[in-house]
C-alpha cells in the first residue's frame, strides 16, 4: 500500500508540509511555477533551501503583495528588532536592540468572511478533486474559529494576508496530495508546543484554541519546548487527510522529505514526510481483557460465543482468585484494532464487567496456506504453515471429525486413513 | 515601559541588579526559538543588563552555533563586562564563521585598545576604513588615541577635516578637533563642560584627558577623567570603559 507518513515530532505549518511533500515529487521547480500560476491573489511562493541542526530541507516562503506572513489566522503582535546594527557606537556591545513593537503592515488591514473565501478558491484553476479538499480544509479552519470566537462560521472573518497565505499554503498541500496520491496518510503523534502566545484576541495558551479544537480526537503532546509548533492551518491538513495517527509503521521508504519552519529550535525544526509501501496486513493486534466473579458459566460461554461471532480473532477465560476471596475468571479476547470499539461494546453489554484493560500487542505470524485433497472420503482441507525457517501441516480438524462421524472411527484412524493415501 | 538601567557595580562587581524585564522580554522568554533568544540577549543589553545577555546569547548558541552575528554580539556583552578572553574567543569565532574583517574591526579595535595593547588596537581601527564620515570620526578619534598612547604620530588625523559630515557624532569631532590643533585644548575643554548629555561629555572629555595626559598635563588629565567617571548613566560607553581602565 502507498502510504505517506508525515512526522510532525516538531508540530507542523501549511508552509512546513508544502515543503517536505515538495521534495516527494520528481520536478519541484516546475511544480512551483505551477502554483504560482494558479491565480491565488498577490501570492508568490518562493522555494529555498535551508538547513537546520545539519540537516538540509526546503523552506516555502509565501509572500502576499511582497510580504512574508508566517503565521496563519492568528494576528499575532510580534514584537520586532529594528536592524539598523550600529557596528561602531558608543557602546562597546556592538550592536544595541532598538525593539519596539508594531503592527503588521501599514495598518490598512482587510477582512474576508467565509464566502469570500469560497470564491477565492472556487475561482483557482485546480482540478475538481483538490477545491474540494481545499474547501473542506478551510471549513474545518473556519469551524475552528467559529467554536473558539463563539460566533457562527459566516460571521468569521479572517485577516486579509493570513487568509491568502493559508489558502496558498491549503491550495499547495492539497494539490501536491493529489500528485502523490498515497493509498494511506499516517501522521505521528504532533508535538504542538507549550507556554503563551500574544495576538489581537490577548493572551492566549499554546496549543491555540483554533488548533486545540481542530486537533480534539488527535494524539498531541505539549513537550518541552516553548512556543506554538502547530498552527491551525497545518492541524486543519493533518485532520483532513490522516487516515490513521500513530507511529511510522513498517514500510519500504522510497522517497522522504523535509519541510523545514522558518524558527530555529534546539530540534530541528521540520516535517518529515515519507512516502513508501506499508505491508498490507497490519501485525499488531489488542488483547482486550476483564475480570468477573458473578457471571455463570453459562453466561460466559454465550459471551465468548458472541465475541466470536462479532469478529474476536480469539477468546479465552484463564480462572483466577479475585479480591474477598471469590474464584474468577481472567476473559481475554484478542482481536484487530478496527474492532476495538465493538468488541468493548460487545463486552460490556454480555458480562457483568465494569472495566475493560486494553493492551496492543505485536503479533508474528506463519504464512498459511489451504490445499483442498480429494479422497474416497470426501472432500479435505490440509492446512500448511510456514515462515522463519518453519513448514508444518495440518489436516483440518473440521473436515477429520466430519469423517470420522460419518465413518463411525475415530479421528486418529482418519488421519492414518488419509496419510495411507496421501 | 521600565527605562532602567543595570548599574557598573551589578555587571562588573556583585551588587544586584535591580532591573526588571519589559512585558516584549517577558513574550521572548515564552518562546524558545534562536530568534527570541537573540531578541531577548539584545533587549538585556539594552539595558545594561549584559551578563544575562550572555546567558540569553549562550542559550541560542545551543540552537545555533553558526551565525557570526551571534559571536559579534557575545562577544560585545563580553568585553562591556571586560571578560577579554571570553570577547576575544567570541570575536575570533564570528571571524572563523566569515563575517567580514571590516565588520568586526571596531569592536576588535576596541579590545586591543581596552587591553592597552594599542599597536593592535590602531590597526584594526584603520580596517574599518573606507567608511562615511560619522564611522569615520570615531575611527579617527580611536586610531589617534591609540597612537597619542604609543607616543608615535597620529596619521590619521589628516584625514579629519572641519566639513566631515558626522552626524550625532559631534563629541568625537570634538575630541578631534582638539587633537588636531583645530580647537585649542583648553577651548575644547570648556565646551566639554557645557554638554548636558552623559554620553557626549564622556566621549569628548575621555579624548581631550589623553590629549591632556600625553602633552604631560597629568593633573588636568586626571581630574578630567575623575569627572567623566561621574558621569555612569552610560557607562557601557567604550570611553567610560577605557577611562575606567586607565584609573584601575
Amino acid at each position: 500500500m502507498k502510504t505517506l507518513y508525515l512526522d510532525c515530532g516538531m508540530g507542523a505549518a501549511g508552509d512546513m508540509l508544502t515543503a517536505a511533500l515538495l521534495e516527494l515529487i520528481p520536478e519541484p521547480d516546475v511544480f512551483i511555477k505551477e502554483l504560482n500560476a494558479l491565480g491565488i491573489p498577490d501570492v508568490t511562493f518562493i522555494k529555498e533551501s535551508s538547513v537546520k541542526c545539519g540537516i538540509t530541507g526546503t523552506h516555502i516562503r509565501v509572500m502576499v503583495n511582497g510580504v512574508e506572513e508566517t503565521e496563519h489566522l492568528h494576528d499575532h503582535h510580534h514584537e520586532h528588532e529594528n536592524n539598523d546594527t550600529e557596528t561602531h557606537e558608543h557602546g562597546s556591545n556592538a550592536e544595541e536592540a532598538h525593539a519596539h513593537a508594531h503592527e503588521h503592515g501599514n495598518g490598512k488591514h482587510h477582512h474576508s468572511g467565509m464566502q469570500q473565501i469560497e470564491q477565492i478558491i472556487t475561482g483557482l484553476h485546480v482540478p475538481e478533486n483538490v477545491e474540494k479538499d481545499v474547501l473542506a480544509v478551510y471549513a474545518l479552519i473556519a469551524e475552528a474559529e467559529s467554536h473558539a470566537h463563539g460566533v457562527p462560521v459566516s460571521e468569521i472573518h479572517f485577516h486579509e494576508v493570513g487568509t491568502m497565505d493559508a489558502i496558498a499554503d491549503i491550495t499547495a498541500v492539497c494539490m501536491l496530495m493529489d500528485k502523490l496520491l498515497p493509498d494511506k496518510v499516517i501522521v505521528s503523534p504532533i508535538h504542538v508546543g507549550s507556554g503563551h502566545v500574544k495576538c489581537a484576541h490577548g493572551i492566549l495558551p499554546v496549543p491555540a484554541p483554533a488548533t486545540a479544537y481542530i486537533l480534539r480526537d488527535v494524539p498531541i503532546y505539549g513537550g518541552g519546548i516553548k512556543g506554538e509548533l502547530c498552527t491551525p492551518t497545518g492541524a486543519a491538513l493533518l485532520k483532513h487527510f490522516a487516515a490513521q495517527f500513530g507511529n511510522m509503521p513498517i514500510m519500504r521508504v522510497s522517497a522522504i522529505g523535509y519541510g523545514m519552519g522558518a524558527k530555529d529550535f534546539a530540534t530541528a525544526n521540520c516535517v518529515r514526510a515519507m512516502l513508501g509501501e506499508t505491508m498490507e496486513e497490519d501485525n499488531s493486534i489488542l488483547e482486550l481483557s476483564c475480570n468477573v466473579d458473578d457471571m455463570t458459566a453459562e453466561a460466559v460461554g454465550f459471551a465468548m460465543e458472541i465475541l466470536f461471532d462479532g469478529g474476536a480473532l480469539d477468546v479465552y477465560t484463564v480462572p483466577i482468585g479475585m479480591k474477598k476471596s471469590r474464584p474468577g475468571i481472567l476473559l481475554r479476547i484478542i482481536c484487530n484494532e478496527q474492532d476495538k470499539e465493538k468488541m468493548i461494546s460487545l463486552i460490556f453489554r454480555h458480562t457483568t464487567t465494569l472495566g475493560i484493560r486494553e493492551t496492543i500487542s505485536r503479533r508474528y505470524t506463519l504464512e498459511r496456506e489451504i490445499k483442498t485433497l480429494e479422497t474416497p472420503y470426501g472432500t479435505l482441507r490440509e492446512k500448511t504453515s510456514f515462515g522463519y525457517g518453519v513448514t508444518r501441516s495440518k489436516l483440518e480438524y473440521d473436515d477429520l471429525a466430519r469423517i470420522a462421524k460419518e465413518k463411525g472411527i475415530s479421528m486418529e484412524e482418519v488421519k492414518r486413513l488419509i496419510e495411507d493415501i496421501k | 515601559m521600565n527605562n532602567k538601567k543595570a548599574t557598573l557595580e551589578s555587571q562588573l562587581f556583585n551588587a544586584p541588579c535591580m532591573v526588571e524585564d519589559t512585558e516584549e522580554m517577558f513574550w521572548l522568554r515564552e518562546t524558545d526559538d534562536y530568534q527570541s533568544k537573540i531578541s531577548l540577549g539584545n533587549a538585556l543589553a539594552a539595558q545594561y543588563r549584559f551578563r544575562e545577555a550572555i546567558t540569553a546569547y549562550l542559550s541560542a548558541e545551543r540552537i545555533r552555533n553558526n551565525d557570526p552575528m551571534l559571536y559579534l554580539r557575545l562577544g560585545g556583552a563580553y568585553l562591556t563586562i571586560r571578560q577579554f578572553d571570553a570577547a576575544l574567543a567570541a570575536y575570533n569565532r564570528s571571524l572563523s564563521l566569515g563575517i567580514s574583517r571590516k565588520t568586526i574591526a571596531y569592536p576588535v579595535g576596541v579590545w586591543h585598545y581596552l587591553m592597552k595593547d594599542y599597536e593592535n588596537g590602531a590597526k584594526w581601527f584603520m580596517e574599518c576604513l573606507p567608511c562615511d564620515d560619522e564611522m569615520a570620526i570615531a575611527v579617527i578619534y580611536w586610531h589617534t588615541l591609540s597612537c597619542l598612547r604609543m607616543n608615535v604620530s597620529p596619521f590619521l588625523l589628516k584625514e579629519y577635516h572641519s566639513g566631515m559630515l558626522v552626524g550625532h557624532h559631534t563629541a568625537y569631532r570634538l575630541a578631534v578637533s582638539a587633537m588636531s590643533g583645530e580647537e585649542s585644548l583648553e577651548n575644547a575643554k570648556m565646551q566639554t563642560e557645557q554638554l548636558q548629555s552623559d554620553l557626549d561629555y564622556v566621549i569628548a572629555a575621555y579624548g581631550i584627558s589623553v590629549a591632556l595626559m600625553c602633552k604631560g598635563q597629568a593633573k588636568e588629565s586626571h581630574k578630567l577623567q575623575e569627572n567623566l567617571l561621574l558621569r555612569d548613566s552610560i557607562w557601557p560607553c567604550v570611553s567610560y570603559l577605557a577611562a575606567w581602565g586607565d584609573c584601575m
